[in-house]
Parts: C-alpha cells; sequence; structure tokens
C-alpha cells in the first residue's frame, strides 16, 4: 500500500469514528506532507456534513429548531444572560506588560505554579461521579451552566443536575465509591457529593445500590426525604407521592408534609403521600397484566399529549417530538408501567396490546423498556408494523427485537423476556408528524397454548 | 459579500421594524427563513465537537437581541452569517482550550484549513444543498443504497458489509468514491451557475 492509499484509508476511518490515537498521529503525518491531501480531505469532509445535514433535515427538525430558537428570546433577561450569554467566550483584555524587577517574577511564578497545583488538585476532587452506561437522549448540567448533551459512557460529571429527556433514556452513574444509581425514563436528577451524598429525585424513577456511607446518603422528592447508609433500593416520584421499593439492607423515608417517618426494610414498600398511611408493606407479589387507564387526565406516568377522547369515555396520549441521541425526531408517546406499582412481569404467554390512530397510514412502533428484578437496566425491545388510520394491534413477546440503538450493548442485555419487569410501554412513528394517538395500552396473558 | 440566490435574500426591512415596534413573532419568520442555509453552513465548516445547531441558535438570539445595531439597507442575511461566522471562531477558540481535544476531534490541520474558510465570503450553502440533491439523484441506484444506509439509516458498515457480500474496507472506499463523484458534480452545477446579490 503506498502512502496515498494508507491516507484514503486512515481518512475514511477517520469520517467513520474508528481511528485510534496511533493512526490518528499517522492521518496527521500524513495530512502535514501534502497540501493536496490536505485539501481533498476539506472537500471529502464539507460533502460528507453536507450528507449528513440533509439525511436528518426534515420539517419536524426545522421546526423543532424554530420552536427551542423562540423559546429563548422569550425567557426573562436573568435567565437569558445566565443561558446565552454565559456560554460565550469572553474576550481577551489586550494588555501592555510593564517593566518588573525580577525578584517579582520569581514571586509571581511561585504564586502561578502553587495556584496550579491547587487548582489541579482542588479540580480532581470536583468530579465526583462517571457515566458508566447510557441509552437514549440525556443532559447534564453543571460545571457554572455548561450543558452536555453529548454524554458517553466514562464521562466524568462534578455535581449538576441529570436529565433522561425522553421515554427511553437510561442512564447509569458510578460515584468515587462504586455507589450507582440508575436514572430510567423522562427523569430529572440533581446530585452532589461534598461531605455526604445529596440527590434530588424532581422527575421520574431512580434505582440505586449505595457503598456503606460514612455519613448518610440523602435523597430529596417534593413529597419525601430518604435518609441511606447503603442498600438497594428503587424511588419513583409523582407530583404528590413517592414510592420506595427496598430490595436490600434498610432506608428511612420521611414525609415532607408532616415529618412522620418510617424504616423501610428489604423486600418491603412505603409511599409517602398526603393522603395514605405512612406505613411498609411486603412488596406485592408481581402480576403478568396491566391495563393503562387513559380516563384520569394528564398525569406524571404519562409521557405525550393528553386529552379526552371526543365521546368522554376516556382519553388520547397523542406523540411528541423528541430528538434521539442520533439526532434524528421521533414522534412518542409512552406509559410507565411499574414503578409506582405492583410489578407487571413479562411471561412466555404476555401480549402487548395497543389501540390508538394514526391521520395516515405509517409505521409504527410499539416498544418495552424492562428492567431485571434487581432493578437493573435490561434494555428496550420493540416490534415495527405498517399500520392503517385506526390500529388495534396484539403482539406476542416472541416478535419483539432488541432496539437496534442497543446493539452495542447487546452482550451484557438479556435475550429472553420472560421473568423481566415491565418501566415503560411506548410507541412511536418516525421522523414525519402523522398524528400518532393511543388509546389504550395492555398486557395481559395468552390463554392459547 | 453574501452569495445567496435572490429567493433566499428577501427584504427584511419591513419584518425588522415590526420587531423593533416589539413584534416578536416576526423575527419567527426569520428564523424560519434563515436557519437552514445558516446551519447547513455552520455545519460544512465547523468541526466535528461543535454543535452547530447550538451556535445557530445563539446566533439568532444575539441577532435578536442586538437588532438595534443593524443598518437598515444593508444586507441582513449577510449580517446573521457574520455573527454566525464571529460565534463559529469563538467556539473553535474555546475548543482549542481543552488540552485534548486536537487529539479527540479532528487534525489540527483540518480545523485550520476550516477555519481559514470560515473568514472566506459566504457562499450560497442552500443552492449547494439543492445542487446535492439532485446529483444524488442522478448516481445510479445501486450506489445510492450505499449513501442512504450511511447516512439516512446510520446503518453500520459492518451491516452494510454484510448485506453486500463485501468487506467493510470495500464500503469504505465505495462511501469515499461516491463522494467525490458528488463533490465534482456540485463544484460542476455551482461553477455553471451562482447569483451575486
Amino acid at each position: 500500500m503506498n502512502e496515498q492509499e494508507r491516507f484514503d484509508q486512515l481518512w475514511n476511518d477517520y469520517l467513520e469514528g474508528e481511528l485510534n490515537e496511533t493512526r490518528f498521529a499517522e492521518l496527521r503525518g500524513l495530512m502535514a506532507n501534502d497540501d493536496g491531501r490536505l485539501s481533498a480531505a476539506v472537500k471529502d469532509f464539507q460533502v460528507h456534513r453536507l450528507l449528513c445535514f440533509q439525511a436528518k433535515d426534515s420539517d419536524a427538525r426545522h421546526e423543532a429548531f424554530v420552536s427551542a430558537t423562540m423559546s429563548k428570546l422569550r425567557q426573562p433577561p436573568d435567565e437569558f444572560v445566565r443561558n446565552v450569554v454565559g456560554k460565550i467566550p469572553r474576550m481577551q483584555r489586550s494588555s501592555v506588560i510593564p517593566r518588573i524587577p525580577n525578584w517579582t517574577l520569581s514571586a509571581a511564578a511561585t504564586f502561578v505554579i502553587m495556584a496550579t497545583i491547587w487548582f489541579f488538585t482542588h479540580q480532581r476532587s470536583t468530579t465526583i461521579a462517571k457515566i458508566t452506561d447510557l441509552s437514549g437522549p440525556a443532559l447534564w448540567t453543571g460545571d457554572g451552566g455548561r450543558v452536555i448533551s453529548n454524554l458517553q459512557t466514562g464521562t466524568i460529571l462534578s455535581g449538576g443536575t441529570l436529565e433522561g429527556t425522553s421515554p427511553s433514556s437510561w442512564v447509569e452513574l458510578t460515584f468515587n465509591d462504586g455507589s450507582i444509581l440508575t436514572l430510567s425514563g423522562d427523569s430529572m436528577l440533581t446530585f452532589s457529593d461534598l461531605e455526604y451524598k445529596e440527590l434530588y429525585l424532581k422527575r421520574g424513577g431512580l434505582s440505586a445500590d449505595v457503598k456503606p456511607q460514612s455519613k448518610p446518603m440523602l435523597v430529596y422528592t417534593r413529597s419525601a426525604k430518604l435518609i441511606i447508609r447503603g442498600t438497594r433500593f428503587d424511588v419513583q416520584t409523582e407530583m404528590a407521592s413517592t414510592s420506595l421499593d427496598v430490595h436490600n439492607g434498610l432506608v428511612e423515608i420521611r414525609r415532607i408534609s408532616d415529618g412522620q417517618s418510617v424504616r423501610v426494610p428489604a423486600s418491603y414498600r412505603a409511599v409517602a403521600a398526603a393522603d395514605q398511611a405512612l406505613t411498609p408493606v411486603p412488596t406485592p407479589s408481581a402480576v403478568h397484566s396491566w391495563e393503562s387507564d387513559m380516563g384520569r387526565g394528564s398525569r406524571e406516568e404519562f409521557y405525550g399529549k393528553w386529552k379526552p377522547e371526543p365521546n368522554g369515555v376516556g382519553g388520547l396520549l397523542g406523540a411528541i417530538p423528541y430528538v434521539t441521541s442520533k439526532e434524528k425526531i421521533i414522534f412518542a408517546c409512552s406509559m410507565s408501567v411499574s414503578p409506582a406499582q405492583t410489578p407487571v412481569i413479562l411471561n412466555a404467554n404476555s401480549q402487548i396490546k395497543v389501540r390508538g390512530m394514526l391521520k395516515k397510514s405509517s409505521r409504527l412502533w410499539v416498544g418495552l423498556t424492562l428492567r431485571q428484578p434487581g432493578g437493573e437496566f435490561a434494555g428496550r425491545f420493540q416490534v415495527t408494523k405498517q399500520v392503517g388510520e385506526r390500529f388495534d394491534l396484539t403482539f406476542l413477546l416472541s416478535e419483539f427485537e432488541l432496539d437496534p440503538s442497543l446493539k452495542h450493548a447487546q452482550a451484557e442485555l438479556p435475550t429472553e423476556l420472560d421473568g423481566l419487569i415491565i418501566d415503560a410501554i411506548y410507541a412511536h412513528t418516525l421522523h414525519d408528524q402523522v398524528g400518532l394517538e393511543v388509546s389504550h395500552f395492555g398486557i395481559s396473558e395468552s390463554t392459547l397454548p | 459579500m453574501l452569495r445567496v440566490r435572490s429567493s433566499d435574500n428577501p427584504d427584511f426591512t419591513n419584518l425588522i421594524h415590526r420587531i423593533r415596534d416589539g413584534d416578536q413573532s416576526c423575527f419567527e419568520i426569520i428564523v424560519r427563513r434563515l436557519e437552514r442555509p445558516l446551519r447547513a453552513w455552520l455545519a460544512t465548516h465547523a468541526s466535528p465537537a461543535v454543535d452547530v445547531d447550538e451556535i445557530a441558535q445563539r446566533t439568532f438570539v444575539i441577532a435578536f437581541n442586538k437588532l438595534d445595531t443593524f443598518e437598515s439597507g444593508t444586507n441582513f442575511a449577510a449580517w446573521i452569517f457574520t455573527i454566525a461566522r464571529y460565534q463559529l471562531l469563538a467556539e473553535l477558540q474555546r475548543l482549542r482550550r481543552v488540552a485534548d481535544y486536537h487529539a479527540r476531534f479532528a487534525p489540527e490541520l483540518l480545523e485550520r484549513e476550516l477555519e481559514r474558510r470560515v473568514q472566506e465570503p459566504v457562499e450560497c450553502v442552500e443552492e449547494r444543498l439543492d445542487h446535492l440533491r439532485k446529483c444524488l439523484d442522478s448516481i445510479e441506484g445501486n450506489l445510492r443504497k450505499y449513501v442512504f444506509w450511511r447516512y439516512d439509516e446510520e446503518i453500520p458498515l459492518e451491516e452494510m458489509a454484510n448485506r453486500t457480500g463485501r468487506s467493510v474496507g470495500a464500503i469504505k472506499k465505495q462511501l469515499w468514491q461516491i463522494r467525490r463523484k458528488l463533490q465534482h458534480c456540485v463544484e460542476v452545477k455551482m461553477q455553471s451557475k451562482s447569483v451575486t446579490l
């Protein structure tokens, strides 16, 4: 292989994101040796980027961009300054260096070195956790308002707010001491670890496997405070209630409204809500069937736009757009199934039902977000079908396949769905808004052999 | 000077007057008209680490807040692109301060060349995009499927290799040859027809 062929090969690998550090250095060297290669590479890069741009371009994306931009204009001035101007790098001030005695320079240099050592020491202490696995779109806001949307496995984080921005989002965060938090679905968690771990679960669900703590870890929701020393548990928060399931150890839960608290042992559940007794009860046995209740208006377990059905009997959950981790826009709606209720477990005879309508015939995806009985993420599995304007579909469990976006984690995910807990059920269409509205989701057991 | 096709550069004067009088909704018309060419231009001039949408959004927000400084009678689209250019350069400067940036995202020479091109007159990117679509339509279906798989469906190269019975290396080379064909086709079309306003 001659030098040009080698360059072409490395360049293509670069565009495909397949270069390691050594080959990257080789590419840089080959590029530096020949101006013609650089020029050709830039032209190829620009065509590549335009192809990416036009592939992702759609009316839905256009609308989403316009809408997001206009919403930023409407922010009050203070918020604008924080969110926008704060991100703009400040201009470097021009400076004139005056004549300074040598001893002053030496002292200044010593100070700079000490300050640098302190800065880096301090910096290390502020990185408290890292992303150890993730799937679906997620955002992190921290470090003085910096927002990172392209989170990846291995991303190191200081304290801040982690947000799962879709029903399919799932992020595993490992603290420096080995404690693991798993945030799933449409959720928001603010976390810090200064003298002790302090978490604010503002939305959604969290599974935790906490190493023994010298000072208790605290988890706050709108309705409860949890005090943890080392245990495994799941917590799910809604507007007026917090549900806690303890798998291992002991967790103290305190109801915010009246300060009452109880200790919840392993295999017990407690719900902190103003309208029910705060008493641990054995974790309910699993069930194998479940029906959505769309008739009670918009609720936190919904992801989508709810409206009453025209006949006034039930409700319709309309798909709303969101941008996937691959920057594609899909239109999705979803419902939590198990977190705050009795676990719904799949078995070999499970059937998944979905009923609803579209404005025009389209391909529809129906999927399940699953977790292991111990709380670990077990993947998203889905099925797709071309459907008409009204659909009433029943799928067998055997028809479901792993979401292709999780292919990288296939080896770590179960292949048998039998025995897994359903976290959420979702439906979506791709790219074009075709007015997906779901009136019913259901899980049942087939009576057929 | 901003080279755009005439339909890309409507008279924004009336809209700007109305925005200055407090009708914020008129700015939406401007965003709708200019966001695609702006994002396309940014996509072809930004290194891979830059969040193009964020720069485009920041550009519009700054333009809105600095609208009083826009000189009536001058080219509004060019003014927007100038703001975008400075925002992009500022972002590139910021990224250069990230220690391992070059090791992770782009060969330094590539980035320098892109930065040099940022400072060149802004060409009509939307026209280039139109030509690209036409050029794509003109390539034979057997080759077009590779582009569709790679860019629209984002199918991994291994999967493309399985589907076609070819090696991953051959797929990469095929994609590269298609891009070269497209690049040549677009250049020919751009040279044969351009309008300067």
